[in-house]
């Protein structure tokens, strides 16, 4: 299981890194922490003539908060959303999430902006981008672009994403006030990618009422699925019954895969009660911000 | 005295954990050669193989292919003969002509390093013609089937039965039958090392040097000779540390002969360390099995009989004959009286990875169909579970137990001591069972479900023929005990060590304990089935009071004493009413092997203080143990918790409580993962879906429950110490524990667990199936 | 600009030590400090990073040496199991490991203390949950984990 013979550089500068992703097109491949590319040079599924570390361009590796929105570099490890207490407050969410992706040796080297990606559709952080409405800076010596979540994902490890471009950050816009969040998986074992995976913004208004909850599902499609309460169970009522309307019409949109680990059946299963769950926590949290 | 029994620490543990260890893929040598393997991709086809492009990619040495093996290096052979199995397939060293397996090897490239290998193993084309394959084994076992092997008449490699009593009659009178079709799927062992050889032709002793990773390495060195043209003892091999063994790693595969042969044709030492990938898809496997079984009870819940049949998937080849099933056969009575018994068992070839025992080795299968029928049989009496148990127990005063029809080692099979009940009585204290029933009603009553599980078992571990230690008193008056059983990590240099230095009154780090080399004593059969601790443990005590009466014998001349008045004690023989008459052993030693030129002291005795004992066991000792659990079931998720897990076991005597806790905490652990985690996919045409670690799953420390342990000794009669095996006990009930904790979790519905291992997907389809 | 090349220099400290030499860029880290280094108590036990055996510490963070190319760690600082005793004597974890018989047949140990080490270094009194968590990407075929986590409490107590 020895990596197929490549060619490597690391260029120091972002316009370097933009150069030689234009030098060399689709020859040429990105490796940042590398956690999801080694085990498939390891098992020489990927074969790329020249590899691009961009883990030496010192300006990828911070985040920082805006105005309106907090911005993650290329290269910010997942390890930082749990060690960081800031950074973890900042991006509550993610910080959740992040206990479930891997473990600690692999979520030391593994990047955020790298697992969105990577774009497996049974990964953590996709889903937690996706419900937060972030957006991903691409960037190549032509210029640069904003893409939504929903227009970078394309199908099972593959995104939109241009072969000479890079993604450079993830800008994950400022959460209104009385929101609340919540990431529930089940995966097999613990650490292990998710077989149903839920994350859920949900918003009160100021007597604490539920006025909007957004999920996003990962395991149940060839990319992250997001679903919006208002869409989908616009009435009122009591909120229990309304979570419950909304969670069983989220079920009736999805038509996931079978593999060796799950039957679509207990997908669905899994997605309606961790729909469910999700949303009464995130509702919860808000409450608690009111 | 006073070390046996101890829980001392390791003699091992030092270098292990200063990174000093020294495994297979850490030996080199200057100029050594790495290979890799192409293997088949496909289950079933007649193959072409074109190595022109590999043998041009600078770096490679040689690509060798099945036509450029010795005429005698083509084919292994048995290497474990069974009456039960006549004729068993003999797996090409390299495929020639056909595959039969994912995974089969088909050419070895040898190049200046690994990656170098790889790449050229990425350049041999093999050109597939495909032909239907057999998976499935009730399908391969049916006339008229596409056949594995094309020569044979069917898939049937052979049959085995077994009987004792009249189960006609006990049917016929029975009160109640239950019945049920049980089925364990395919597992591996996947020790954190894998496989792995170095083989080097020493020139200079002209003999083939071979470092590999075997529980059987005389067996390796035999089969290395055949196929070499060599002499037995112009055949050395070698095992540094191992990384687990786990059963699989005692049987021979192709790649021991292929690799040393290489080294002989390249004449250069040559390695081929196994990587993950190839391991999951060619190492053996182990446990298919589909069981159709029924029970006769009497009105009050007494077994009168069993009967029934069970398909065994053995894959390709038959690595060790037909010992699995034949395992699972005779150990389906377990610790309960089965007075009618019979069953019958078809061994089929498929197209599959060989199979070969993995730790518990045909027992998990065995205690699983037996504590599951026991399980819904109590549900259809309406009787406690334990209570059921209880009643079907051999009971303490019925041991010595014969069971009427013969063991695996072809002897009367005979539980030579053992008191289950007491071991039953002993696990349900330590769950809380009475406790734990209140607490899983009031649970219910709060919409959480809770379930108890338990199981009992039987080990037949000790087994013959024989094993042999050398031990010597060496110069500074130390002990070194040599022995052939090598070791995957039991702990045996510390054990032995453990029962040497009581022999001779010496602290433990005076006795250092050699083995994993073929030139340290003649003759060897191997570390497995629970077998090293019992019978080199026992001739380790065999040597020990050889070597210690010789040199009382020895000293006793010296001191002019009779040997019967002295006494070993603090590294020399003393008189016992007068410690002043005193010779250490260094001088003992020293006197013994005389000075250069001169006659020696005491002529009559011969030179030096080694002597070289034998334990040859009459037949297997029976361990047995009690496993209990209580579980929590999400019904929303089908997610398990294991609340509570107790083993209460019955080793024997215990030489080390601290190495036996570790072999039982193991052995729960693959049990854990056998129950929920560990399956080996095969697609419908013989694809096996879990090439990877993130799809073949084992047990993580988030999986495994606290377990408590507990010893009640029936010391063997069969051995001097009273020793029993404890290798796999821990492993052997476990799923019939966890089965039947999570179905009694889910009562009432109709739900039952037939199958393991089982993932909570499998549980949610189950569930949604089950009537309430 | 830099060019892309199949061969590059790593220098690097491993265990307080400095060490440079040529390599292929496609050599892993595992391998070099295995084979070009001879340090070879880190042990590959999958090499597609889900077994944890081979996990060193890597500028202060437990890393699985068969996921990071040894040039990725050039001008790094790696600590190996090599590195953990003291003075010659085992050092708390390690000594905590034998009293509690953590370890069998010691081939996944390396990883096990090393990414131990990583916790106690950044939290000297984990509960047992979290030891649990921290540990859960190590697999071990032969002690069930008990005795780790004991050790690992243990060490910290």
């Amino acid at each position: 299981m020895k990596p197929p013979p490549f060619a490597y550089v690391a260029p120091d500068t972002l316009e370097e890194a933009l150069a030689l992703l234009a030098e060399h097109g689709d020859e040429a491949r990105v490796i940042a922490g590398g956690q999801s590319l080694m085990p498939m040079l390891a098992l020489r599924m990927a074969r790329p003539g020249v590899l691009v570390d961009i883990g030496g361009i010192e300006e990828l590796d911070t985040w920082q908060p805006e105005a309106d929105s907090v911005v993650v570099g290329a290269t910010v490890r997942q390890r930082r959303l749990l060690e960081e207490r800031e950074f973890a407050a900042a991006l509550p969410l993610c910080a959740e999430a992040a206990a479930h992706i891997g473990h600690p040796a692999t979520r030391s080297r593994g990047t955020i902006v790298g697992s969105l990606c990577h774009a497996d559709p049974a990964a953590e952080l996709p889903v937690c981008a996706s419900v937060l409405g972030a957006e991903l800076t691409l960037r190549s010596t032509n210029g640069s672009r904003q893409v939504a979540m929903a227009d970078f994902f394309d199908a099972a490890l593959a995104t939109t994403i241009g072969e000479t471009e890079l993604a450079t950050a993830l800008h994950v816009p400022a959460q209104g006030p009385r929101t609340g969040h919540a990431f529930l998986e089940v995966a097999r074992r613990h650490g292990d990618f998710a077989i149903v995976a839920v994350a859920c913004a949900a918003q009160v208004d100021e007597a604490g009422a539920l006025q909007e909850a957004t999920v996003s599902l990962g395991g149940v499609g060839d990319a992250p699925l997001t679903f919006r309460l208002s869409e989908l169970a616009p009435g009122g009522g009591p909120e229990p019954a309304r979570i419950a309307d909304f969670a069983e019409s989220v079920v009736g949109r999805l038509d996931p895969n079978a593999d060796i680990h799950a039957t679509a059946a207990y997908r669905r299963t899994l997605a309606e009660t961790l729909t469910g769950r999700a949303v009464t926590r995130a509702v919860g949290r808000a409450r608690d911000r009111n | 005295m006073g070390l046996f029994g101890k829980r001392q620490t390791r003699a091992e543990d030092d270098a292990l954990l200063t990174g000093r260890g020294r495994y297979v893929d850490d030996i080199r040598y200057p100029g050594m050669v790495h290979v890799a393997l192409v293997r088949s991709q496909a289950a079933r086809a007649r193959i072409t193989v074109d190595v022109s492009e590999a043998q041009a990619l600078p770096g490679v040495i040689a690509v060798v292919t099945a036509a450029d093996l010795p005429p005698d290096a083509r084919v292994l052979p048995d290497c474990h003969p069974n009456p039960a199995l006549p004729d068993p397939a003999e797996p090409p060293v390299l495929a020639d002509g056909e595959v039969r397996y994912v995974g089969e090897p088909i050419v070895a490239v040898v190049a200046e390093s690994r990656y170098l290998a790889e790449d050229g193993a990425e350049l041999v084309e093999v050109d597939y013609d495909t032909q239907p394959a057999m998976i499935d084994p009730e399908a391969a076992a049916a006339s008229g089937a596409e056949k594995v092997h094309g020569t044979r008449e069917s898939n049937i490699a052979t049959e085995i039965r077994l009987a004792t009593g009249d189960p006609e009659k006990a049917f016929a009178s029975a009160a109640h039958v239950v019945s049920d079709r049980l089925t364990i799927q395919r597992g591996a062992g996947q020790a954190m090392e894998t496989r792995g050889i170095v083989a080097n032709w020493d020139g200079l002793q002209e003999k083939m040097v071979v470092w590999n990773v075997s529980q059987v390495p005389y067996v390796h060195r035999h089969a290395i000779a055949r196929a070499l043209g060599l002499d037995e003892n112009s055949v050395q091999v070698l095992n540094g540390d191992v990384g687990g063994g786990f059963g699989y790693k005692g049987l021979t595969y192709v790649e021991d002969v292929l690799i040393p042969v290489i080294a002989r044709m390249l004449d250069r030492p040559v390695k081929w360390i196994e990587d993950r990938a190839e391991h999951l898809i060619a190492a053996y496997h182990e446990r298919t099995q589909i069981h159709d079984l029924e029970m006769a009870l009497d009105a009050e819940g007494l077994i009168l009989g069993m009967r029934g049949r069970f398909i065994h998937d053995t894959g390709a080849y038959v690595p060790w004959g037909p010992v699995v099933p034949l395992l699972t056969a005779v150990n389906i009575p377990g610790p309960y009286k089965v007075p009618n018994f019979a069953v019958e068992c078809d061994v089929v070839y498929t197209n599959t990875v060989p199979v070969a025992p993995v730790r518990g080795a045909g027992r998990p299968q065995a205690c699983f169909v037996m504590e599951r029928l026991l399980d819904l049989a109590a549900r259809m009496l309406d009787i406690d579970p334990a209570d059921l148990r209880r009643r079907n127990l051999i009971p303490e005063d019925e041991y010595p137990y014969k069971l009427g029809f013969v063991s695996r080692d072809g002897t009367s099979r005979t539980y030579d001591s053992g008191n289950v009940p007491a071991l039953l009585d002993r696990a349900l204290e330590l769950l809380g069972y009475d406790a734990a029933r209140q607490e899983q009603e009031s649970a219910r009553a709060g919409g959480r479900r809770l379930g108890i599980g338990m199981a009992c078992c039987v080990e037949d571990t000790g087994l013959g023929p024989f094993e042999e230690v050398n031990m010597a008193i060496e110069a500074d008056g130390s002990v070194t005990v040599r022995m052939g059983t090598p070791s995957q990590g039991q702990g045996q240099k510390t054990a032995f060590a453990q029962i040497a230095a009581d022999a001779f009154d010496l602290p433990f780090e005076r006795v250092r304990v050699l083995a994993g080399n073929t030139e340290q004593v003649r003759y060897s059969i191997g570390t497995f089935a629970s077998r090293a601790g019992v019978v080199t443990g026992s001739a380790v005590q065999e040597a020990a009071l050889q070597l210690k009466d010789r040199v009382l014998q020895f000293a006793g001349a010296l001191l002019q004493t009779p040997a019967g008045d002295l006494e070993l004690k603090d590294g020399g023989v003393q008189r016992t009413d007068d410690p002043s008459s005193r010779i250490s052993l260094p001088e003992i030693v020293e006197t013994s092997l005389g000075e250069s030129g001169s006659p020696l002291a005491l002529r009559e005795f011969g030179p030096g203080m080694s002597v070289t004992g034998s334990f040859s066991p009459a037949t297997n000792t029976f361990a047995t143990g009690v496993h209990a659990a209580l579980v929590e079931v999400d019904e929303a998720t089908c997610q398990i918790s294991i609340l509570k897990y107790v083993a209460v076991e019955d080793f024997g005597n215990l030489i080390n409580p601290l190495i036996t806790d570790g072999q039982v905490l193991g052995g729960v652990a693959l049990g854990v993962g056998n129950t929920f985690f560990e399956k080996v996919h095969y697609d419908p045409d013989g694809q096996i879906l879990t090439g990877t670690f993130a799809d073949y799953l084992m047990t993580t420390t988030m999986d495994m429950p606290r377990v408590e342990i507990d010893y009640i000794a029936t010391p063997s009669p069969l051995n001097p110490l009273g020793l029993k095996g404890a290798g796999q006990g821990g492993t052997i009930p476990v799923p019939a524990v966890l089965a039947g904790a999570v179905e009694d979790a889910l009562q009432p519905t109709t739900l039952r667990l037939r199958d393991v291992p089982f993932s909570e997907s499998d549980l949610h389809q189950l569930l949604s199936g089950a009537a309430a | 600009m830099a060019d892309p090349s199949e061969r590059m220099n790593v220098e690097l400290v491993v265990n307080g030590q400095a060490h440079a030499g040529e390599v292929e860029v496609r050599r892993t880290l595992a391998d070099f400090l295995r084979d070009d280094l001879g340090l070879t108590g880190t042990h590959l036990g999958c090499e597609h990073g889900a077994c944890g055996a081979c996990t060193v510490i890597l500028d202060g963070e437990p890393v699985r040496s068969c996921l990071v190319l040894a040039v990725q760690a050039r001008g790094g600082e790696v600590r190996t199991v090599e590195g953990l005793a003291e003075d010659g004597a085992l050092n708390p974890l390690q000594q905590a490991f034998k009293e509690k018989h953590a370890l069998q047949c010691g081939f996944c140990t390396p990883g096990f203390l090393m990414t131990a080490q990583a916790l106690l270094d950044r939290n000297p009194s984990p509960t047992e949950t979290e030891v649990r968590e921290y540990l859960s990407g190590n697999i071990c075929r032969c002690t069930g984990y008990q005795f780790i986590i004991d050790a690992v409490l243990h060490a910290a107590a």
